[in-house]
């Protein structure tokens, strides 16, 4: 079963649920951040994510 | 790196993985050393705590209890062959893609950029060739087909058909459905052979979805014109899906991990490298756009 939709950017971690009208945003983790890659868990709980805070660029 | 158990309530930080230190000291400077984390996948249903992380400079570990502890697999290390390995559009070679096979989860392949396939059935002690076939046309004739120096872009293996795989490579579409021994170049893409993502469909292996960008030098669509490339019958065909993607003065490139389907093969979403996301719920038909104006955006997963 999907739970999310998990989004690894540049500036962050974003996640997206359904709702009624389809994927609506859920919240956003490490705001700012890099966030090279992340791993959900079928549990609909678990989170691995890896950041990349090698510089203050854009 | 950090974790979180409650769905992103409370996050806990961890070591990252380290490269063990050489001869020479910290100072050697030839030591190897964490270059970026590319890739982390489960390690099977049996092994509920189990991650593996590739990285580059192509070292690939293992955590037992979600990142407590990290193993350096020495034997994948250690293989003469991984001093052919080289970056591909990149200082260093990156371990990208992670199939830990359904069926048996001490069987484990990878894929590297540029390093080939190399696959493992003990858990990670030994590692065999999992990339003949491949071609490398940018090589000279004679290394074309070297296993060890393809530029795997990134490698899907199939959930329910677990014999088959499919594959981006830096020089087109390639297809295998004998476990590993043979890949088969597709050349029947319809707009580009080159990119970076692919998708396989959950319970039908003969359906993929590829993400085309112009080619290697130009990292654009084709006319700038978004669309996914889609085959339901093991690449002899394939659909080009447009329909909610922007047609005309597009720069998204799709990344390696930047296209995903969910476990009904119906629902996939996809991120560009300018920050655009879209959406599908009946697997690439139509597309809706969820926002434009996101961040570059290098990983999308349903979890």
């Amino acid at each position: 079963m999907t739970h999310a939709l998990y989004v690894s950017t540049r500036k962050g971690l974003l996640v997206y649920r359904r709702n009624a009208t389809g994927w609506a945003h859920y919240a956003t983790h490490f705001l700012g951040s890099p966030v090279s890659v992340m791993l959900p868990g079928t549990d609909g709980k678990t989170i691995v994510v890896a950041l990349n805070l090698g510089h203050f660029g854009v | 790196m950090h974790r979180s158990t409650d769905a992103g309530a409370t996050w806990t930080e961890f070591a990252a993985p380290q490269y063990p230190k050489v001869a020479g000291g910290e100072k050697d400077d030839t030591a190897p050393s964490l270059k970026g984390i590319w890739s982390l996948e489960w390690a099977g249903a049996d092994r509920p705590a189990g991650v593996w992380c590739g990285t580059a400079p192509g070292g690939l570990f293992y955590s037992p209890d979600l990142g407590d502890t990290w193993i350096m697999n020495d034997a994948l290390w250690n293989m003469p062959e991984r001093t052919k390995w080289i970056g591909g559009g990149t200082e260093h070679p990156a371990l990208h893609s992670i199939c830990v096979d359904p069926r048996r989860s001490d069987r484990v392949a990878v894929g590297v950029s540029c390093g080939g396939i190399r696959v493992t059935e003990d858990g990670g002690k030994t590692w065999g060739v999992g990339a003949h076939g491949l071609r490398a046309d940018f090589m000279p004739p004679e290394m074309q087909y070297d296993p060890d120096i393809q530029d795997v872009h990134m490698m899907v293996q199939s959930p329910s058909s677990p014999d088959v795989y499919w594959l981006q490579h830096h020089n087109g579409i390639f297809h295998c459905t004998d476990n590993l021994k043979n890949w088969h170049e597709i050349t029947t893409a319809p707009v580009s052979k080159f990119g970076f993502a692919v998708a396989v469909h959950p319970t039908n292996a003969n359906t993929a979805w590829f993400a085309p960008a112009k080619k290697d030098e130009d990292r654009y669509p084709v006319d700038g014109n978004v669309v996914v490339q889609r085959t339901d019958d093991g690449g002899k065909t394939f659909k080009v899906q447009k329909n909610g993607l922007p047609q005309g003065n597009a720069f998204d490139l799709i990344y390696r991990h930047g296209l995903a389907v969910d476990t009904t093969g119906e629902r996939l979403a996809m991120g560009s490298t300018t920050g655009s996301l879209w959406t599908t719920d009946n697997g690439g038909e139509a597309w809706s756009l969820l926002s434009a104006h996101l961040p570059p955006i290098y990983a999308v997963r349903f979890g």
